[in-house]
């Protein structure tokens, strides 16, 4: 079996270089004038998970060192597995007193004379740690570099931030996102005996939502199912896009849609059966909601001030359920004022 | 020292109340035929509970059997100081504690040991049939294992003893130990049987009273004090009459006589006992929530509200979950009610947020004086229509029962649930899910494992604490809180992560 | 033994409902080696335990159906010792890490660890599974560090996440994982269900009977099947449960419906502090303070005209919230209970003036 070494496809096809790195042109471009002149400030990237952070700040230190330099010079910490800001301390000390040696192979590589420590996930980094982590900085940035890597930029404090270049990475738009799956997908397929279709490859992106991956991990859960059913030499291809929504725990439309209608019906026992329902299947509130909102945005049966009223109520509710509040009260409390605003809505039109 | 010298001579001398005292005098005569056994007198240290018991068993004749530390069951009485420093090497203060209470319980023994009747000769002739055994001095009890034993080694006692047995419960002992709840000590078998156990609450000594007291002492020692002075030695006493007695003579000291003590120095001067009495009322002023009315309308709150939950001995936690507790009492409208609760919720809210965050370091606790703030305020500001002013006894909070409770159960059901199925499902699911049905299904299996759970516990608990009737309002109300385990809340507020 | 345990299923084919993820299950079995990180998810008595162990038998064969039931000891680095259950066979180990309270991010890094390191006995290139139940029940912090440790030891062995609600666990973990949504049975699934013991088992029961019971339990199949156990203990003898059978109920659900009536028939200070006690009473039965108010608006809003129940419910799911971000559910409760009768009582007055 070709893919018995478990290694996750979203590691072995990460991009190699600078230039295998999808989409992000713009912070691409800049880096590579970086790896050019061997000058690199300390980095902030952020943007969506999956849009290839990350891959992005490994792809830059492969292309500055030989990799038998990088053990010297590349350090990758992980906020969530370190947390505590003396075992970070301790950690970027030692590896900063480390000698860099000589090159085996200077004359391919620009070999700048610093390191690189890149900090993911710095976003859930307590503010007091990341107020520590500024002066870390500052007292080694003769010899290192910091690569901090985190969705939220606005959980960075300003001072740690300001001492960053900031790159912004966008979602991946569909298309970009269609080469590479396509491209992983045929390779993986013809090591496991798996064609897959284009639309199954476009229902993976589809629920992916930008995600690189989101993608490759699906496009590897399908890719195992399909895997397994060609051995039965059975032909019933059950993988469809319904159920490449449903692995990726997407409420398919007509759950949606018969949840909507019972908010039509100005009828709370109806309401409320219909949520006890969707919760009885086991769906997800938090992906129930997204949908949701996102009929409620485009739908006529409301008005301008009830969408606002769901669309802050929806918000509320999510947060709550971060915080580990129940999904089906929180359904309720959505579903009900949906409820309370399409009917006043629907009187208003009537008049 | 004056409490020597002013010690009471007689039982009609004694601070304590002439009706408690009568009480006890008939507990003790009556004792042998009512097959009572164990007499326990609960109070705050130094309002006399020990004077008591020694008097009246001098007035009645009896010889008084007592433990202490010290006490050696081989020793002969002239040698017992020389020798006590290596009988508490040889034996804990434990097993000595068990093998005083096997002699002295059979009758006899070391009766002459300890005793301290005045007349030894009729101790002598006496003591097997008749005497008391006084258990003031309780051995230091650490940990669980000390506990239990010790309530075995009581319970042992009890069921041999021939003699009534005297148990001396102070919150706190001359500062050996901490507070223990009285049913850490004893059985809830035997304390809670009022076929053979009493309790009785001795109160702190009333104002009126300790004032004749503190001037009978002054005017006999040549000083004077005026009223005001004694009263403020009184409040900060908490009835303490040794506690007063010694302040007394602390200020007398020093000054010449017949000076005349102002309040003031007092103030300046000693550290401020503070007991669980003052936690009380204080709390209940935010309870009460009186503001002073100027020109007729009611203004200003008579009262800081933060300063009364930041030096309260409950803590924020503590007071926050007592003010909870009494406050449907002093409502009359649901919806105001409903109002404080939602302050009650978001101050709980607060608190628990503050602990939570773990960046304490930057916050500086601010949640947790928004939280207090809030709570201490609620009553004052949603009870616009307060329930007349009445007395209203205020007790522990039960929830802490409710919390240990649970957590007991918590253990039980979990237990129950790993014997029950190999595939172990959540607790909580076990609990409303699998449980009840269970129950039904094999109730063999377990009811046996559940006895403690709460409504078969409550309900065992009722008919046995119908023991203390208290027609005194006020007796009931200081009986309560002189009962109120601080430790308690120490304990739940670390422990409070753990669900309920 | 309880029917719940002695009728359930143990391999993917028999099991009842659902046909499609046993498939599916039963193709991810066969290779193993491309084996993703599974989630199951769905609400309580759906089955989801059934299935995974199921689909371990179909993995590694009967012999992972062999558990042992063991305690472990974990030491944090702060020196504080949490002791946790697990379950194990040869090829995999079970538990429920949420037990470790705030340790447990370190209970999670020691298993995996630890499994990760030691070869598997029987075969050396197999995977080893780790099944995380109750996996909602970590701390945010717990859960970020299982996404780092389930990429480290990606290559040897799997995990398999179990929870009732989904949207607790943290987006990252959701998208490392194949989903697999277990929907709770239908009625008439249970119903079935509920014929086929009672045939096993030799015993009558009535169609009538069986959809009761089906409805009654709230499509959870795990309640059904003990209230079926249930009402034969109390229909006694060996024959058939009579069609008139009194169905058995939770005695805490009928105590809370009591609580409902309570406050709905008078509003005032005294009815909160009796209704205190009743509270008291359920959370000292470890009722979870969330399940008792999800039950109380349940029971409140049978009784409301629909004018009022948009209120109630968003109360209860404020307070719901309170109780799960952290301590003193009783206050939360109880305010509920004031809010609650605050609002009816104002809706009482509009009403009649």
């Amino acid at each position: 079996m070709s893919s018995s070494d478990g290694t996750p496809w979203v590691e072995r096809y990460r991009p190699q270089t600078l230039d295998d790195v999808s989409h992000q042109t713009e912070v691409v471009a800049t880096l590579k004038n970086a790896v050019e002149t061997g000058r690199l400030p300390h980095l902030l990237l952020y943007g969506p998970p999956g849009s290839g952070k990350t891959s992005v700040a490994l792809a830059l230190c492969k292309d500055l060192w030989h990799p038998s330099q990088w053990r010297r010079r590349v350090l990758e910490l992980n906020a969530s597995d370190e947390r505590g800001i003396s075992v970070v301390r301790e950690k970027i000390k030692q590896f900063a007193s480390l000698s860099v040696g000589t090159a085996d192979d200077t004359k391919k590589y620009p070999n700048p004379p610093f390191k690189v420590i890149i900090l993911d996930e710095a976003d859930t980094v307590t503010k007091d740690a990341q107020a520590a982590l500024r002066r870390i900085i500052e007292a080694h940035s003769r010899i290192t570099r910091f690569i901090l890597v985190c969705n939220y930029v606005t959980r960075i404090i300003e001072p740690l931030a300001s001492r960053c270049a900031k790159f912004r990475f966008m979602a991946l738009p569909p298309a970009t996102m269609k080469e590479r799956v396509t491209a992983i997908a045929e390779a993986e397929g013809r090591k496991n005996n798996v064609i897959m279709e284009e639309s199954q490859i476009d229902a993976v992106l589809a629920v992916s939502g930008g995600d690189m991956r989101r993608a490759v991990t699906s496009l590897q859960s399908v890719q195992a199912l399909l895997a397994g059913q060609s051995e039965d030499n059975s032909k019933n291809n059950i993988i469809d896009e319904a159920a490449i929504n449903e692995l990726a725990g997407l409420p398919p439309d007509h759950v949606i849609d018969t949840l909507y209608e019972s908010l039509l019906s100005n009828r709370f026992n109806t309401m409320q059966s219909a949520v006890q329902n969707v919760i009885a299947d086991g769906y997800s509130v938090q992906t129930l909601l997204q949908k949701l909102l996102d009929k409620f945005i485009v739908t006529d049966d409301l008005d301008e001030l009830g969408r606002a009223k769901l669309a802050i109520r929806i918000a509320e509710a999510e947060d709550r359920m971060n915080d580990g509040a129940d999904e089906y009260l929180q359904l309720m409390t959505v579903c009900g004022l949906a409820l309370k605003c399409l009917y006043t809505a629907s009187k208003k039109m009537k008049q | 020292m004056w409490v020597e010298k002013f010690t009471p001579k007689s039982s009609s001398d004694l601070c304590v109340a002439p009706k408690k005292v009568k009480e006890i005098m008939s507990w003790i005569q009556g004792c042998k035929k009512k097959k009572q056994k164990l007499l326990i007198l609960v109070g705050s240290p130094g309002v006399g509970k020990s004077t008591t018991i020694r008097l009246i068993a001098k007035e009645l004749n009896l010889p008084i059997v007592s433990w202490n530390e010290s006490y050696n069951p081989r020793g002969e009485q002239e040698g017992v100081d020389s020798r006590s420093l290596f009988s508490v090497e040889q034996t804990s203060a434990l097993d000595s504690f068990n093998e005083f209470l096997q002699q002295s319980g059979a009758g006899f023994g070391s009766l002459q040991l300890m005793s301290s009747s005045p007349d030894n000769a009729s101790n002598n002739s006496n003591s097997n049939s008749n005497s008391i055994i006084l258990l003031e001095d309780l051995p230091n009890l650490h940990g669980k294992n000390a506990e239990l034993r010790f309530r075995t080694y009581l319970s042992n006692h009890l069921q041999r003893s021939q003699l009534p047995t005297v148990l001396i419960f102070s919150d706190v002992s001359e500062g050996k130990h901490k507070p223990e709840d009285l049913e850490r000590l004893i059985d809830p078998n035997d304390l809670y049987d009022n076929d053979r156990t009493t309790i009785m609450q001795i109160n702190p000594v009333t104002k009126p009273k300790m004032k004749k007291i503190l001037s009978t002492i002054a005017k006999r020692e040549k000083y004077y004090f005026d009223s005001n002075f004694l009263e403020e030695i009184h409040h900060q006493s908490h009835g303490d009459i040794r506690h007063a007695v010694m302040t007394l003579q602390l200020h007398a000291t020093g000054r010449s006589k017949s000076d005349c003590a102002t309040t003031t120095t007092l103030h300046k001067g000693q550290n401020n006992r503070d007991t669980k009495l003052s936690a009380f009322h204080s709390l209940g002023k935010i309870l009460y929530a009186k503001r002073a009315s100027i020109n007729g309308v009611d203004s200003r709150l008579t009262f800081d509200p933060e300063a009364i939950l930041e030096r309260s001995d409950l803590g924020v936690d503590g007071s926050l979950r007592f003010l909870e507790f009494h406050s449907p009492d002093f409502f009359t409208d649901i919806t105001e009610l409903s109002n404080a609760y939602g302050h009650f919720s978001d101050a709980a809210f607060l608190l628990g947020h503050d602990t939570v965050s773990g960046s304490r370091s930057n916050d500086n606790g601010s949640a947790f004086k928004y939280a207090s703030s809030i709570a201490g305020r609620a009553v004052a500001n949603t009870n616009i229509h307060p329930a007349p002013n009445k007395f209203r006894q205020f007790s522990r909070p039960k929830v802490f029962d409710v919390i240990r409770n649970g957590k007991q159960n918590q253990i039980l059901v979990d237990q129950l649930s790993r014997r029950l199925s190999k595939c172990h499902c959540p607790l909580s699911n076990f609990v409303t899910e699998s449980l009840p049905f269970v129950r039904q299904i094999v109730p063999q299996d377990v009811d046996p494992f559940l006895d403690n759970l709460y409504s078969v516990a409550m309900q065992r608990h009722k008919e046995k604490m119908k023991v203390i009737p208290e027609n005194d309002d006020d007796l009931g109300l200081k009986e309560q809180q002189a009962l109120l385990d601080i430790d308690d809340i120490a304990e739940f507020d670390s422990a409070d992560d753990l669900s309920v | 033994m309880l029917w719940v345990d002695k009728y359930r299923p143990t391999d993917l084919v028999s099991l009842d409902y659902h046909d499609d993820i046993s498939q599916r299950l039963e193709s991810l079995a066969k290779n193993p080696a491309s084996l993703p990180h599974l989630f199951f998810y769905g609400p309580s008595g759906a089955g989801k335990r059934t299935r995974i162990s199921a689909f371990l038998g179909a993995l590694f064969g009967p012999s992972a159906h062999k558990l042992k039931l063991n305690q472990r000891e974990f030491t944090t680095p702060t020196g504080r010792t949490v002791e946790i259950h697990m379950i194990s066979s040869d090829y995999h180990i079970e538990l429920s890490p949420g037990d470790a309270g705030t340790s447990d991010r370190f209970v999670i890094q020691d298993v995996l660890k630890d499994i990760a390191s030691s070869k598997n006995i029987r075969s050396s290139t197999e995977i080893k599974v780790v099944v995380l139940h109750q996996v909602d029940r970590l701390s945010k912090q717990a859960q970020a560090a299982l996404r780092r440790t389930m990429e480290k030891y990606a290559v040897t062995c799997r995990l398999i996440l179990c929870c009732d609600s989904p949207s607790k666990l943290i987006a990252p973990l959701r998208s490392r994982c194949l989903g697999i949504r277990v929907a709770a049975p239908c009625e008439d699934e249970i119903a079935k269900i509920l014929k086929t013991v009672a045939s096993k088992e030799e015993f009558g029961l009535p169609n009538s009977v069986a959809i009761k019971l089906a409805r009654e339990s709230d499509r959870n199949l795990r309640k059904a099947l003990l209230m079926l156990e249930a009402a034969k203990v109390q229909a006694a003898g060996n024959g058939a449960i009579p069609e008139n059978q009194y169905l058995p109920s939770a005695d805490w659900e009928v105590y809370i419906r009591q609580l409902a009536t309570d406050i709905t028939k008078e509003q005032s200070p005294q009815t909160l502090m009796a209704a205190r006690e009743k509270l008291y009473e359920l959370l000292v039965n470890c009722i979870p303070a969330s399940t008792i108010l999800k039950s109380l608006t349940g029971e409140l809003l049978n009784n409301l005209d629909d004018s009022v129940k948009l209120e109630v419910i968003e109360w209860a799911s404020f307070y719901e919230h309170r109780i799960a971000m952290g301590s003193k559910d009783i206050f939360h409760l109880e305010a509920f209970v004031a809010k609650f009768m605050a609002i009816y009582k104002k809706y009482l007055n509009d009403l009649f003036g």
